[in-house]
């Protein structure tokens, strides 16, 4: 018997074959073609390959990626559970603009330069008026190679509020400081 | 169940647990090959497995483990959990579980919320009390405790198991006796009796047979025992000896019923005999392959179903030749204590698991 493995040579990620585990003893073949990615949901940025089913197109799963360097193929829960948070119906798509007083949870959805137009008024109107203090820039977890921060700093706004200043900066500091 | 993922080592991977475990408490590997890790592992490290008394030789190795972990009697049940009541069936009894469900919830969830209510509602002094009590609770705690909920799978093989062991006895049992008797010179066979024994004993058989069927969890792949075997089974085996017992039965009825010598049927006699005795006894060896379970460690199990299997054939033989009121109370009672017997027999080990 050939020693086993761990997980498919990137040499077949583009044309992965398994077997259904539930149709077992009748071999069921499923065709995958994995694609490397990055788990969001934390700071750790583990690796996961998506399992993208060739005949629908979507993804069926995901596992790690043994060749991310931090990960090396293992996840916790939340990695693979990604798989859940893609077809959520609460997931925002589009801009959404708030009608109504807040709280009540109506919401209109408008366009990308309807958007785009409307916040870069309200900033500029803010930035003239009060100056750096009254912005602040709120974004759950930065993904963007740090592009939203640089426009901050070019405004001189010091209001980056994001999962880093509340939870990641302080584990950052202290390993600069140690 | 785990077939260890028997779908991954098609392709050649490790089975899916091996895989996820982030501190690698599991390996697998070949263990038929002495160059393997895991066979390396295993020579290097001290192990355990599960019952090995069953001889069931399992190929699952614990590295460090305890009575508590093996074995899931050897800790006491600390009273209800809330969603880890399985309770209400699993496994064979899945399909009951789901009428029954309603019921285990409500009961164990009303417990559990009044005493939730009662720990928060208290004043300080029954607060106090209540305290006092759990750290004492705690301290006894020092012996490992169950926290997930071992369902009892219940009762497994029913009285379909016995009622044919019963049914199959008397069927080879009234026809050993009576060729026995016969030949021994004790009993003379009348056409009438011939009959008698030769129906009795079909009906019994095809009642056995019934009895079979209807006991597999997929009665409908009944053929399947026949027409797929597994020789390595007794279940097989023994089905074809049956088999070849109705057919001496079969032959047997023809040869009356066309009238023909009935030297002959003392000649099917000599191969019905010894079949008929492996009829009565397989079930011992069918039970010794059950390997696990309690009734495969009786090494006298073969004798004693032999016993069985004479006593109810006189019983029957008896009712088919006397007319003494007295003599055939006595054969009834006997078959009826017999067959209570071999009821709790097969009942009794199986109802040791619940609790």
């Amino acid at each position: 018997m050939q020693p086993l493995r761990k997980f498919p040579d990137p040499d077949e990620w583009h044309n992965h074959i398994e077997l259904d585990a539930n149709a077992w003893p009748v071999r069921v073949e499923k065709n995958y073609s994995l694609v490397p990615t990055t788990c969001f949901n934390c700071e750790s940025a583990c690796g996961l390959l998506a399992y993208v089913n060739k005949d629908s197109g979507e993804v069926s799963k995901f596992e790690g990626n043994p060749h991310h360097p931090g990960s090396r193929g293992r996840n916790c829960a939340k990695g693979p559970a990604t798989i859940n948070q893609i077809q959520d119906t609460e997931r925002i798509l589009h801009p959404l603009r708030r009608v109504g007083a807040r709280g009540e949870g109506g919401w209109e959805q408008i366009s990308w330069e309807q958007a785009l137009d409307e916040i870069a008024e309200k900033i500029r109107t803010s930035l003239k008026a009060g100056g750096v203090d009254k912005v602040v820039y709120h974004v759950g977890r930065p993904g963007h190679e740090g592009y939203a921060n640089r426009v901050l700093k070019a405004w001189g706004v010091d209001g980056h509020n994001s999962h880093t200043n509340i939870c990641s900066a302080g584990a950052r500091t202290g390993y600069a400081l140690w | 169940k785990c077939n260890y993922c028997a779908h991954r080592i098609e392709h050649s991977y490790e089975p899916a647990c091996v895989i996820v475990c982030p501190v690698e408490a599991i390996v697998s590997g070949d263990l038929d090959d002495p160059n393997s890790s895991i066979s390396g592992y295993l020579r290097d490290h001290e192990t355990t497995v599960r019952k090995p008394e069953s001889g069931a030789r399992p190929n699952v190795y614990y590295v460090e483990t305890s009575d508590e972990i093996l074995d899931p009697h050897a800790t006491e049940r600390s009273g209800e959990y809330l969603w880890t009541d399985q309770a209400a069936g699993v496994g064979h009894f899945a399909k009951y579980a789901e009428s029954r469900l309603g019921a285990a919830d409500t009961n164990s969830m009303i417990v559990q919320l009044a005493l939730e209510k009662k720990a928060r509602a208290a004043n300080p002094r029954d607060r106090a009390i209540i305290h006092d009590v759990m750290e004492r609770l705690d301290k006894q705690a020092e012996r490992p405790k169950r926290s997930y909920d071992q369902p009892s799978k219940g009762v497994l093989w029913g009285w379909e198991v016995s009622a044919y062991i019963v049914t199959k006895a008397i069927a080879s049992g009234a026809y050993l006796v009576a060729m026995l008797a016969m030949f021994a010179g004790f009993l003379e066979m009348t056409d009438e009796l011939w009959w008698n024994l030769i129906v009795g004993c079909t009906v019994f058989l095809g009642l056995t047979g019934l009895l079979l069927v209807k006991d597999l969890d997929r009665p409908e792949r009944f053929l399947y025992v026949m027409l797929r075997p597994n020789w390595d089974s007794w279940l097989v085996k023994g089905a074809y000896i049956l088999g070849a017992l109705g057919g001496v039965l079969a032959l047997s009825g023809t040869i009356l019923f066309f009238d023909f010598d009935r030297v002959y049927l003392e000649y099917l006699a000599i191969i019905g005999m010894p079949l008929a005795t492996l009829t009565g006894v397989y079930t011992a060896w069918l039970f010794g392959q059950a390997r696990g379970r309690t009734w495969s460690k009786d090494k006298l199990l073969a004798l004693k179903m032999l016993v069985e299997m004479l006593i109810l054939g006189a019983a029957i033989l008896i009712l088919l030749t006397s007319s003494q009121f007295l003599i055939l109370v006595g054969a009834v009672l006997l078959i009826v204590l017999v067959s209570r017997h071999a009821h709790y027999t097969v009942l009794n080990p199986q109802m040791e698991t619940l609790h």
